[in-house]
């Protein structure tokens, strides 16, 4: 390559690079005469509950109310009402909680709560506990406070609005019911009839790009559609109609909540239901009623009913700075890892902080653009990161290595660069196998371990791209445009017959 | 450094009885004492200060202050606190200590206190402020089906090495960096459980890394062993093939970008930088010292092996000449 078109090429990469770095790490501002406000991509981030903090909301069982509650209530009573109010409630030693005493609650029964009620306690809590876990959140928390109400966490990587309807159908403890036109279907209404009667699994599907929930019922279950297929109104009708109440739907309900609705068109010639298209990017919401309706047929439901207090936010909470001081600390190693090969490698470490930066700039807008809700940013994606970051540069140096012991056989510059790529070829392959393989595997992982298995396929994928392809045609570039080859390299030979 | 693992290579019986001890010992200690869970996932008391929230929005370093003052008076240390917004009136801050602290007085104190600055007239005028305490049982600290998922995706990461380098190279090179690749997860996990370092789900990022990073160092030293194939001299081939310098280098820049990351970064961070030293140490130990000790056996076994079969008669990849040297 002719030093002219190197040296062009040379000064369009840095451009280049240059800007994307930019765009990747510049600190945010308001933009000038606009209301909007310049946000970097490494500000974009899914943040784990380590890093961003996250939401959190208390259930309370219905007749109890927290300490809180009760007395901001009690302010604004006086006299008899007051009176009245505080004999509406019980406090037992050892809780802060207060329980209603009115009898068709049944949880108070003399000066101590119902077995019942504690029971039926003790068995949610834990069947709620399982669902959050079913749920695969890297961080999540669920604490039961004063031993008769629960205050769950989740990490901020969940859209707000996501987490208010996970903590809304996940403390759902009803029974399931199937609904037509607002009536329970005929086979449940019999005492001893069962919602395992009629649906055997229910499960998510994917097709093009949409996700639908997949719904198999049992014989008697299909005998059921058979029979009320054709009082169903259609979907079309649906999306047509501007009045949906005057349509007729098979409702699928747990508690009150109706969870999925059934037409005719969605019953399919294989007597399986597919209902709830949503956008395979939101199949999130499709998860958490999954999970909620295999719950409620696996277990059945619960004799207490669950408020979910209001959704509050909370920054991380060993200090609202974690990812700034995180960020500075990365800053600080990326710089070392640019200096460090120059120190080392001469101009050819150039090459390298070059590959740093090109390694930082497509793993960092992978993790902020790949599918958000699963993508988060957790204490994992630092280190794999690093990981990655630092074995692009240890390999660019195990090239080096094998260049200069090329060049030490008296081999010239070029022939030795050629020779040092072609020895270390296999080496550096093999190792990104066994890194690929190594991701792929991790994928099995749950929760935080598959986030950071899809990120590690990330930082593996772009590792063995730049080491074995961009950072070694960048070489190329640089190599070419170079007056002095053994300056480049920092080689010293007495003979002198390479120019 | 390569004297050091020079020293080491032959001692393979003596490095599996260390890191058995280590494991066992590591087994024993959690057993007697449980697991050191982090303050994050374990069981707590808590003291809400609930406020409006244009109080909140304009006074809450005040309210702080007046938190913070008496919690000092009463001996208290907070662990960590949550400052819970919501869109609506009511915010509130949970103030989280040790399950054995004793809150009475303070909710007492506080309560007191803020009384009197929110009644008419008073500094806080208009504040809306309850105090309440509670005490937290976590239900699950960390789900037992992650921590089953992260081990079989670990082992079957093992296998997929073994496969790999068994093809690539040679049976028993897989057999090293599979074993290699376990060992630094179980030992990983084992020493962070002995030093009882706080545990959070972030834990299993650092080990199944750890199974990674040991993958690597050993597929270095393999990629020399290669090149040194000619070597005769089996324990020779080894000691001069371990890959000391990429393997320091590596653990060397990622230790200091860790402690770095450490240093500077918040408590939460720092404990889990601390977890990923450990199993990036643990992977170098065997990367260095384990693997190459492990390799000598198995190629002396299979260097006898070919041996016997060309003494047999069976002629394969040994050729008649060296079989006669």
């Amino acid at each position: 390559m002719g030093k002219k078109k190197s040296v062009v090429l040379m000064v369009l990469l840095t451009i280049v690079i240059v800007v994307l770095c930019a765009i990747t790490v510049v600190p945010a501002f308001p933009v000038p005469g606009t209301v909007q406000k310049w946000n970097p991509v490494v500000l974009q981030y899914d943040l784990g509950a380590d890093l961003g903090g996250g939401y959190y909301a208390y259930y309370y069982p219905e007749g109890v109310i927290s300490e809180t509650e009760y007395n901001s209530n009690l302010a604004v009573l006086e006299g008899e009402e007051k009176t009245e109010y505080e004999e509406e409630y019980l406090q037992i030693e050892g809780s802060t909680l207060y329980f209603s005493k009115e009898d068709k609650l049944n949880i108070v029964s003399g000066d101590s709560l119902t077995d019942e009620f504690k029971n039926a306690f003790n068995a949610a809590a834990k069947e709620i506990a399982a669902r959050y876990q079913a749920k695969g959140y890297s961080d999540y928390r669920v604490a039961v406070v004063d031993g008769y109400a629960l205050r769950v966490e989740l990490p901020a990587s969940e859209p707000s609005d996501k987490a208010s309807m996970a903590f809304s159908l996940l403390a759902n403890t009803g029974d399931m019911t199937i609904e037509k036109g607002g009536e329970i279907v005929d086979e449940l209404k019999s005492k001893d009839a069962k919602i395992t009667d009629l649906i055997k699994n229910v499960s998510i599907a994917t097709r093009y790009k949409t996700s639908f929930l997949q719904i198999s019922f049992t014989a008697e279950g299909i005998e059921m559609l058979n029979t009320v297929k054709g009082e169903l109104s259609a979907s079309t009708d649906a999306s047509s109609s501007s009045d949906t109440s005057s349509l007729t739907t098979l409702d699928i309900k747990v508690g009150e909540e109706i969870l999925a609705q059934i037409y005719s068109d969605n019953i399919m010639d294989n007597n399986e239901v597919r209902t709830m298209f949503v956008d395979q990017i939101n199949a999130d919401y499709l998860k958490t009623i999954e999970i909620l309706m295999d719950s409620v047929l696996k277990n059945g439901s619960y004799d207490i009913t669950f408020t979910a207090d209001a959704v509050r936010s909370f920054e991380p909470v060993f200090g609202e700075n974690a990812l700034t001081l995180l960020y500075i600390a990365l800053a600080i190693v990326l710089v070392a890892l640019l200096v460090v090969p120059v120190v080392k490698m001469g101009r050819f470490g150039v090459v390298s902080g070059y590959a740093s930066l090109s390694y930082l700039i497509v793993t960092a807008m992978c993790f902020a653009f790949i599918t958000g809700g699963t993508f988060e940013i957790t204490l994992g994606s630092v280190l794999v990161f690093l990981f990655g970051l630092v074995l692009v540069n240890a390999l660019q140096y195990y090239i080096y290595k094998a260049v200069k012991t090329e060049f030490d056989l008296g081999k010239t510059v070029e022939s030795s660069v050629k020779g040092g790529y072609k020895k270390t070829l296999w080496g550096v392959i093999d190792i990104y196998s066994v890194l690929l393989l190594g991701s792929l595997a991790f994928l099995i992982g749950a929760a935080g371990v598959h986030t950071l298995a899809l990120q590690a396929l990330i930082c593996v994928i772009t590792g063995a791209f730049i080491n074995l392809l961009w950072a070694r045609a960048i070489n190329f570039i640089y190599l070419s445009a170079s007056k002095n080859k053994y300056k480049y390299f920092r080689f010293v030979r007495e003979d002198d017959d390479d120019e | 450094m390569n004297k050091c693992c020079a020293k080491t290579v032959n001692k393979i019986t003596l490095l599996s009885v260390i890191l058995a001890i280590v494991v066992a010992v590591s087994i024993v200690i959690t057993a007697i004492f449980g697991v050191n869970f982090a303050a994050t996932v374990n069981d707590n008391q808590t003291l809400t200060v609930t406020v409006n929230r244009y109080f909140y929005d304009n006074q809450l370093d005040k309210l702080e202050s007046a938190c913070d003052e008496e919690f000092a008076k009463q001996g208290l240390s907070v662990q960590y606190a949550y400052k819970g917004e919501m869109s609506g009136d009511e915010c509130e801050i949970v103030y989280v200590f040790d399950k054995g602290a004793n809150l009475t007085d303070a909710k007492a104190a506080l309560k007191t206190a803020f009384a009197a600055k929110t009644a008419d007239g008073g500094e806080w005028d208009g504040a809306f402020i309850e105090v309440a305490t509670g005490k937290e049982v976590v239900e699950t600290k960390i789900p037992v089906a992650y921590v089953v998922r992260a081990a079989i995706a670990v082992a079957v990461f093992a296998v997929l090495a073994f496969i790999y380098v068994a093809l690539r190279y040679r049976l028993y090179m897989g057999l090293t960096t599979a074993t290699s690749a376990l060992l630094a997860a179980i030992v990983s996990a084992a020493v962070i459980l002995l030093a009882r370092i706080p545990v959070t789900t972030a834990m299993l990022y650092a080990v199944v890394v750890s199974s990674m990073l040991a993958a690597v160092f050993v597929m270095l030293t393999m990629n020399k062993l290669r090149a040194n194939m000619d070597e005769t001299d089996a324990e020779e081939k080894i000691i001069s093939s371990i890959a000391t310098k990429e393997i320091a280098a590596i653990t060397a820049a990622l230790g200091v970008a860790l402690v770095l990351v450490g240093a500077i970064a918040t408590w939460t961070v720092r404990w889990f930088a601390v977890c990923a030293l450990i199993a990036l140490l643990v992977a170098a130990l065997i990367g260095l010292c384990f693997a190459p000790a492990m390799y000598l056996p198995l190629q002396k076994a299979a260097d006898k092996k070919a041996a016997n079969r060309t003494k047999s008669g069976y002629v394969g990849a040994v050729s008649e000449e060296k079989t006669a040297e």
